[in-house]
């Protein structure tokens, strides 16, 4: 649907011209009412903010007329139809003031606090790329200040995060505020030592990603290898930069250094004033209803996969994911989509319904909770989908497969399943989570098995990255590696196109599982895929297990661990006293209310969040520093008192 | 549709009317603004010899107390980055070697062309190519040399305390001057990005240079206790900022050419009970409908004048008995200026007057030098011209300085001459407005 521009235009200019709306007819020019050049800069902002449509400087001449200007309002934009709710991302007064986390950033902030199962040190994305034609002298100083330009244009890679879970962006001028560009001239060397230098480099940044709490949130390096090579590698912190972040990131970070000259249209909001704006989605009606939407059905969700371990998920400590890849050759690629163009289905939903096919298989049920990460932005500010940040959330999928079914039918299923997920994402899959571990009494990670598509983001992004980009010569981006670590994660199917090929990605916790179940798995998964270029891959049933819901055994789950129950009453000593009162305090409970000793941290409406900044405030009261796994032991006041007594 | 303009045989004609009437030594004669259409003014003397230059009783002031002696350093090292763009820029589209080769004349006018230049910025191409020549290049710079060029830019930017939007400013515009020079884009959408007036702010009050400069014009205007203060080109209200705090309750009239910047003051100001706003036009008619002011103050925007001696005249006119004028003036073209501001300066593609016609005329330049500024404020019949800081100042170095000088006392008026000039002359000639002056500034000898 879209809106006749003119009226809202008419308004623009008046109000920028200070005339009555009546004086101002379609064939007057901007320059007769009185406009000027700086005052059409104005317009632009103003018809940017409040239409939605980004224009460009040539497209408003100051002769102009209004006529004109609607015109090209017109056709720069279809005009912002009405169901996104009517938040405005305005500047925020004071850029460098801290502002809230976004619920997924949440989530891994918590995971690098080594409390909740399957957490790491750092939630990073690691990667490299291929560089071939590299003007090894003059790259360096290329990327250098590529880098600094695009710290300059997207503020988040200046953004800090604050122990207590918030976050800032630093000033340009503050020290440490630009990431740096480390190179490692590796050209002299003979070719099998460069091998080995750049595998040890890739060990290291795998193991270790940026650390935003005290550093820039992305790491960047440059390696010059003999023959006029080169690898561009990138670790960025999750906490900051999302999957389509980083493709923002290397798109302007080589339109940067491949041209001197570029520069890129402004950017009128940054990541902290979305996240300011997105503050007010609970007030939106729209809101609202996805909130009653999720809550309503919580109570029917099904547990997550239960897939055969290896170990006890808390049992286990890993450093990196072990990442299982394939790929699809572009002709190949493409015939897969044109069957999903026939088949009304999205490419993405038909990856889905193969995953969820390998995992019911290997899981021996049909029925089970998939956690879907999304990397969609609400389409709050037409800037928004240019920035760097960490925007992405997740959705959670009730998945119940039938037991017999075409692959179509599957397909079909799951995309009204995602779409349906989808309409109602104003609450994110993190919050409903929450919400459902406080239902289940658990607090271990409800829906570890994860699914990924990044496919149409290039398009939705605007542009993909150029072949070229001057000094660093061409950039062959069929020659990558990437590795992800998230925490809370067990498993995650990945698909993502790399130029024209489609790449298919497992990655998981290695110690959980056992190798012969992935490798089965793994190979459901892309035998599945793959077969969808032909028209048989699509009608052939898939037999799946008759079993709804799983048996016993060492599995993946949700439930909680059995703890040791504590005698409920008043709190019995001052330790327990002081507990007590801290949580009542910041989880604002009511004074009257006698707080048992009993009483659980989550079930009082606690989340890991203000788990983290109570155990912070006991210890700057002066007692003891209890780490959130020997409180989520036995999160009780009980249980935290004797934690705390344990310690002294 | 304006009629078309007056000749300049009917300039001339204009001319020898004027200096036909009675009392009339010599008269000079120019088109301004009207509203939409052009209108003639002229500037009279009386032929008598100007009063001798009044020395000032005490020697200038220093200004740069306080970290200013990083002033020279930083200001070559931002011209310096400057005149590497510019390289570039001439670089990409193989004309780096045309001033070399071609003389500047020659190879800006290749120069411009190879750029696309569009016609009321090709001034600016002739600016670039006369730079190049004066710096001396041999060859354009490599990326690294550029990078680093940049970086030095920077780290003078912030050791002159520019704010980092002000940085990101001037190499959004180093590194688009291709599309400056094309008009694909404008120095406006960059200087006022999103809208906002941040950035400028950067440029006219948070930095070491106007912060001197601002404070020391707000003690010129302090020292005269004034009742009524008239601010011209306030813009982002940079030195009113400082005027405001130096002086007790005044009333204040801030104008400028532009309602965009009466739109923000009114917001910024909003707490200050004495201002008034107002749009105001150096280069139209400025008899305003209000009594005479106590100081009249115009922080960078004189050079905005098409004939700089007519707007002092008229401003001078403006004056009570006893009151002066306050500028804040540049007067040094610095490379980065011809690579930045000055694309601030081209006539628009749809002016009604063509560019200066005082002494800058057909000279590709913006500022008057300041023995010019103290030479026309002496004869557009002021007297007491100060001008600060000494020459020996470190912050002289940045080539701006705040200029005193109190209105003259000799000066006719102007409305007979008006009235027999009607007469004498067919209506569209018949002068607009007639400046008493104390002489005229006619030759071109005097170029920088
Ligand atoms: C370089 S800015 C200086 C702003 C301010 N005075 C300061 O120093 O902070 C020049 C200002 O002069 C104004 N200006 C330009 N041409 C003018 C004219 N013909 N008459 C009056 N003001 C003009 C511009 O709109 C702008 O605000």
């Amino acid at each position: 649907m879209t809106v006749e521009p003119e009226p809202q235009l008419r308004r623009i200019w008046a109000d920028i011209l200070d005339l009555p709306e009546h004086d101002i007819s379609p064939g007057d020019s901007f320059l007769s009412l009185g406009g000027d050049s700086v005052l059409a800069v104005r317009t632009a902002a103003l018809v940017r903010r409040r239409l939605g449509v980004v224009l460009a400087m040539s497209d408003i001449p100051v002769h102009h007329t209004l006529a004109d200007l609607a015109a090209v309002v017109r056709e720069r934009g279809a005009v912002r139809a009405a169901d996104v709710p009517d938040l405005t991302v305005a500047r925020r007064d004071d850029p460098l003031a801290p502002f809230p986390l976004l619920p997924l950033q949440q989530g891994y902030f918590v995971g690098q606090q080594d409390g909740w199962e399957l957490s790491y040190e750092s939630a990073h994305h690691y990667a490299d790329l291929g560089l071939t034609g590299v003007d090894g002298d003059e790259a360096a100083e290329a990327l250098r200040d590529a880098l600094h330009r695009l710290a300059a244009h997207q503020p988040a890679l200046r953004a800090r995060i604050l122990p207590d879970g918030s976050q800032r962006i630093l000033d340009l001028d503050a020290p440490g505020a630009i990431p740096s560009l480390t190179v490692h001239d590796w050209r002299a060397l003979d070719p099998e030592e460069a091998v080995r230098e750049l595998a040890g480099l890739r060990a290291a940044m795998r193991a270790h990603g940026p650390d935003p709490a005290t550093g820039p949130g992305i790491d960047l390096r440059l390696s010059l290898l003999p023959g006029g090579r080169g690898r561009l590698h990138s670790s960025m912190s999750l906490l900051l930069v999302d999957g389509w972040s980083s493709g923002v990131f290397h798109r302007d970070l080589f339109a940067f250094a491949a041209d001197w000259n570029a520069v890129l249209a402004p950017l009128d909001i940054d990541f902290g004033d979305y996240v300011t704006a997105v503050q007010r989605l609970p007030e939106t009606p729209q809101w609202q209803a996805d909130h009653d939407w999720w809550w309503q059905r919580l109570d029917t969700f099904p547990q997550p996969p239960a897939l055969p371990l290896a170990a006890e998920p808390d049992a286990v400590r890993a450093d990196v994911m072990r990442s299982l890849e394939t790929r699809l050759a572009p002709e190949r690629w493409a015939r897969v989509q044109e069957r999903c163009r026939a088949h009304g289905v999205t490419p993405s939903a038909a990856a889905l319904a193969a995953y969820a096919v390998a995992l019911a298989r290997t899981a021996g049920h049909r029925r089970f909770l998939l956690n879907s990460l999304q990397l969609n932005r609400l389409p709050l500010h037409p800037d928004v989908h240019r920035m760097v940040g960490a925007f992405s959330s997740t959705v959670l999928l009730p998945v119940e497969l039938p037991e017999r079914a075409s692959f179509a039918v599957l397909a079909r299923d799951l995309q009204a399943l995602t779409g349906e997920a989808l309409a109602h994402n104003l609450v994110s899959g993190v919050e409903v989570s929450r919400e459902l571990a406080r239902r289940w009494g658990t607090t271990r990670p409800v829906a570890p098995v994860v699914f990924q598509s990044t496919l149409g983001v290039d398009a939705a992004m605007g542009s993909a990255v150029p072949e070229e980009a001057g000094p660093l010569g061409r950039i062959d981006l069929a020659d990558h590696r990437q590795e992800l670590r998230t925490p809370q994660v067990a498993m995650e199917g990945r698909l993502y196109e790399a130029r024209d090929e489609l790449v298919i990605v497992l990655s998981l916790v290695e110690e959980l599982f056992h190798a012969a179940d992935v490798e089965r798995l793994f190979a459901t998964f892309t035998t599945l895929v793959r077969s969808l270029e032909t028209p048989e891959g699509w009608e052939s049933t898939c037999d799946l297990p008759v079993a709804l819901d799983p048996d016993g055994g060492l599995r993946l789950g949700a439930r909680p661990r059995a703890t040791t129950g504590q005698d409920g009453g008043p709190p019995r000593d001052e330790v327990e006293q002081a507990v007590a009162d801290c949580w009542r305090e910041l989880l604002g409970l009511p004074e009257r209310d006698r707080l048992d000793r009993a009483a659980e941290f989550f079930a009082l409406g606690g989340d890991s969040l203000v788990a983290i900044r109570m155990l912070a405030r006991l210890a700057r009261a002066g007692l003891p520093q209890v780490t959130p796994r020997a409180f989520l032991a036995a999160p009780t006041v009980a249980g935290l008192a004797a934690a705390i007594r344990a310690k002294r | 549709m304006p009629a078309e303009l007056p000749s300049r045989d009917d300039l001339q004609l204009v001319r020898r009317v004027l200096e036909g009437l009675p009392g009339v030594g010599g008269a000079q004669v120019l088109l301004i603004a009207d509203g939409s259409e052009a209108a003639v003014s002229a500037l009279v003397s009386d032929g008598r010899p100007p009063p001798e230059p009044s020395i000032p009783t005490s020697p200038p002031a220093r200004l740069g107390a306080g970290g200013a002696h990083v002033v020279p350093g930083c200001l070559a090292a931002m011209d310096r980055a400057a005149v590497m763009a510019i390289a570039h820029t001439l670089h990409t589209v193989g004309s780096f070697c045309d001033v070399v080769e071609e003389g500047v004349e020659e190879g800006a006018e290749k120069a411009a062309d190879a750029l696309g230049a569009v016609p009321r910025h090709r001034w600016i191409v002739r600016r670039w190519l006369a730079a190049l020549a004066s710096e001396n290049l041999p060859v354009p710079p490599s990326r690294p040399e550029l990078a680093r060029a940049m970086r030095d830019l920077d780290a003078a930017r912030q050791e002159l305390g520019y704010p980092a939007g002000m940085g990101r400013f001037f190499q959004a515009a180093l590194r688009s001057l291709p599309r400056l020079v094309r008009d694909e884009i404008t120095l406006q959408s960059l200087l006022f990005a999103g809208g906002g007036t941040s950035t400028a702010q950067g440029n006219y009050r948070d930095n070491l240079i106007s912060r001197h400069l601002n404070r020391a014009a707000a003690e010129a205007v302090a020292a005269r206790a004034p009742a009524r203060v008239l601010e011209i080109g306030a813009g982002v209200g940079a030195t009113t900022e400082a005027v405001l705090a130096a002086v007790g309750e005044v009333d204040y009239l801030f104008t400028d050419v532009s309602a965009f910047f009466l739109d923000a003051a009114r917001e910024r100001f909003a707490r200050h009970p004495g201002l008034r706003y107002a749009c105001l036009d150096i280069n139209a008619p400025m008899a305003l409908d209000e009594r005479p002011f106590d100081v009249v103050l115009a922080a960078n925007v004189l050079h905005n004048a098409r004939h700089a001696g007519r707007t002092l005249a008229a401003i001078r006119e403006l004056l009570a008995p006893g009151g002066a004028l306050v500028l804040i003036e540049s007067c040094v073209e610095h490379h980065l200026v011809s690579a930045s501001m000055h694309f601030l300066m081209s006539p628009r593609a749809d002016a009604l007057l063509p560019g200066f016609a005082d002494v800058r005329q057909g000279q590709d330049r913006v500022f008057l030098d300041r023995a010019e500024w103290t030479r026309q404020l002496a004869a557009a019949g002021y007297r007491d011209v100060r001008v600060e800081p000494a020459p020996d100042d470190p912050l002289a170095a940045a080539g701006q300085y705040v200029f005193t000088a109190a209105r003259g006392e000799r000066h006719p008026d102007p409305a007979p001459l008006l009235s027999k000039a009607a007469e004498a002359l067919p209506p569209h000639l018949a002068p607009r407005e007639i400046h008493t002056v104390d002489a005229l500034i006619t030759d071109r000898s005097h170029r920088p």
